[in-house]
């Protein structure tokens, strides 16, 4: 059996040297001390890059469409037909299209790739439903993007797997994950290199002055050490538009939907980043292009949630909302999915009320400018279904 | 001496090393006979490092409170399957920390152990140093019944004790409220199942914290004992709840505005009382 051990120290005396030769990456940090003692980040480079048409918030600033159906859910399962429904419904009020490949065709154009990014981490109790990602699938298509232009995709390719996203349930559709292993569950090629590795852009980086390390008995599938944090060749290369499916979940008093899903399923050696910079990142990663210009809709997956116990799956703590959230700007939807996480954390006595801490990260997400986090200027359209 | 009675003295003396040698404790897990007719998965067990890549976004709060090794198993049939986790902490008081960070609002009963919660998503239980997550996927009464009958095999291996609670939550006035005890060890537990206390916690990284609910709606009260690890930390602690000066001669002291009393009990200890009971509450907290 081949040292796994020498290739990974192979591989990352490779990034080292890689890093300290790196004045051609784009995106290296110049100056970057942080000036209010707070964790320093190469966020300046990405603010630097001119805006499109179609950067974040995209076409609907601060509209947040919210379609609930209590038939939507029965026995802790999604019902399919209502799902479909459900986001047909969350499209036209959204685009106020009648028809809803019109209303997707907001969004995209035959020749994109679509890149669906859900959200797997919390196993099979607690991710992205299939029901939602097969009604999204099956609107693009009548909308004119084939499946073969589909890719599902997230960092971990076997969680996908895990979680029911394979090949066999989604013919036709590309699963994609940056960190992946082969058939035979080795995370390293005949060469002794990572296959992650090949699926990191090293032109597309989130710098930030923390560091911490990884080993085989850690977390062996983890691609680089050091301060910086790759974009995946997913989101760089592979896809044209991205469409965001998180799942309504808590993350302690506060929310993991539209700006976390992006920003710790696009990039690696993520690990570091949770304690010093969990709302920095979430903040400061969609502001770079391969996300803030790709990134066209959120559809944030809320038929079955959790209030307590997020991002994991405590069962206990996961409840049928019965509802999707929609809208192009992820800092709004975000907003509308706290408000509702917390009053279920009230509802059942978890906490008294909102703290300003859990939206921190949505006003500094605001501040980049990637959306609306003032629940005044949101606008939020109720949809009532059953 | 003999040769037959040198073998018989040799043997003896194997034999009382082999018995004065510790067991070696066989991971608790599930066996093919616990569940006839079920298909048992292999274990596969993670060390405390390896715990990150089992449970994405949760090993945190499992390393706060102290832990060892987790066994998963999968059990299946036919259609049916259900998830076996049995998590072995430090000891006793940090599985129960976890327990009672994990349990919602608890149903059917499991003998053998007095800290069980029991749902019809998941059963949950800790003996001694162990903490048991048993999860049906599919919510058929056959899965159901098998979870019940894989818990009830598990809580019959496990040969520790149940977890016993601290003064003065053995006693009136909190003894009746054991179902909403919780024991916190640091920061994420406080982020997770008390977020209303975070800001008083604010750069305070260790503490061992029980808190109960007494009373619900609007005489809906907290009360908590709280030992620091330091003068420090404790100080810090009255200073960001808004009660800076409070020192152990001075017995309680009260906010009436905000429905808080507040006690030091030493250096490092420290009682809380908050809600609209903690007039009566204070008069009863021996």
């Amino acid at each position: 059996m081949r040292s796994h051990d020498a290739g990974r120290r192979r591989f990352l005396t490779t990034l080292a040297a890689g890093s300290a030769a790196a004045t051609t990456l784009p995106l290296l940090p110049r100056s970057l001390r942080a000036d209010d003692g707070k964790t320093a980040t190469n966020i300046d480079e990405a603010l630097k890059y001119p805006r499109t048409e179609v950067s974040m918030p995209g076409r609907f600033p601060g509209r947040v469409v919210d379609v609930h159906d209590s038939s939507s859910v029965v026995d802790g399962a999604p019902v399919a037909a209502r799902a479909s429904l459900m986001l047909e419904r969350a499209m036209c009020e959204l685009t106020e299209e009648r028809d809803v490949r019109d209303a997707w065709r907001h969004f995209v154009s035959p020749g994109d790739v679509v890149g669906l990014k859900v959200n797997p981490v919390a196993g099979k109790l607690l991710s992205t439903s299939l029901e939602v990602t097969d009604a999204a699938i099956m609107q693009l298509e009548a909308a004119g993007i084939p499946r073969k232009d589909i890719v599902i995709w997230d960092r971990r390719e076997f969680e996908l797997h895990e979680t029911g996203f394979t090949a066999e349930r989604f013919p036709g559709v590309r699963i994609r994950g940056t960190e992946c292993k082969d058939a035979e569950g080795s995370f390293y090629d005949a060469d002794g290199k990572l296959y992650g590795a090949a699926r990191i852009d090293r032109q597309w980086s989130y710098w930030a002055d923390c560091e911490e390390s990884y080993d085989e008995e850690t977390l062996p599938y983890m691609i680089n050490e050091g301060k910086h944090s790759y974009f995946s060749r997913i989101v760089t290369e592979e896809v044209t538009k991205i469409v965001n499916l998180p799942v309504l979940k808590n993350a302690g008093p506060s929310v993991t939907l539209c700006l976390k899903n992006l920003a710790y399923g696009a990039i690696s050696n993520t690990a570091r980043l949770h304690k010093p910079l969990w709302g920095e990142t979430c903040a400061q990663v969609p502001c770079f292009p391969p996300l803030r210009d790709k990134v066209v809709l959120n559809i944030v997956d809320g038929l079955v949630g959790c209030y307590q116990g997020g991002p994991g799956a405590n069962p206990q703590f996961i409840v049928p909302y019965h509802r999707l959230l929609a809208g192009s700007d992820p800092v709004a939807v975000d907003r509308v999915g706290y408000d509702i996480v917390i009053a279920k954390r009230i509802e059942m006595g978890v906490q008294k009320e909102h703290s300003p801490r859990g939206t921190a990260f949505l006003d500094m997400a605001a501040g980049y400018l990637l959306g609306i986090a003032d629940p005044e200027k949101i606008t939020h359209r109720k949809v009532e279904l059953t | 001496m003999s040769i037959r009675a040198a073998c018989a003295l040799l043997s003896l003396i194997a034999l009382l090393f082999l018995a004065s040698r510790p067991a070696v404790a066989k991971p608790l897990q599930l066996t093919e006979k616990d569940l006839p007719g079920w298909e048992v998965g292999a274990p596969e067990r993670y060390s405390a490092k390896q715990l990150y890549g089992y449970i994405n976004g949760g090993a945190e709060i499992y390393l706060e409170y102290g832990f060892r090794h987790v066994t998963g198993q999968r059990a299946a049939k036919d259609r049916h399957e259900l998830q076996c986790d049995v998590y072995e902490m430090v000891n006793a008081e940090a599985a129960f920390g976890m327990f009672s960070t994990l349990r919602g609002r608890c149903g059917s009963t499991l003998p053998g152990t007095a800290w069980h919660c029991v749902t019809p998503e998941q059963i949950l239980f800790t003996k001694g140093k162990y903490l048991v997550s048993i999860v049906p996927y599919d919510r058929s009464a056959d899965t159901r019944n098998a979870a019940m009958k894989a818990a009830r095999a598990l809580v019959g291996r496990i040969r520790q004790a149940d977890y016993r609670v601290p003064k003065p939550f053995r006693d009136a006035p909190f003894s009746t409220d054991q179902k909403s005890l919780r024991y916190l060890r640091g920061p994420l537990a406080m982020q997770n199942v008390l977020g209303d206390w975070l800001p008083w916690f604010n750069g305070i990284q260790r503490f061992d914290m029980y808190h109960v609910t007494v009373g619900d709606g609007g005489r809906r009260t907290e009360a908590a004992v709280i030992a620091f690890r330091s003068k420090r930390d404790a100080d810090r602690f009255l200073s960001q709840s808004g009660l800076g000066d409070v020192t152990a001669q001075k017995g309680w002291r009260i906010d009436g505005k905000r429905d808080l009393s507040v006690r030091r009990q030493g250096d490092r200890r420290v009682h809380v009382l908050w809600g609209t009971q903690h007039t009566d509450l204070r008069s009863r907290w021996r």
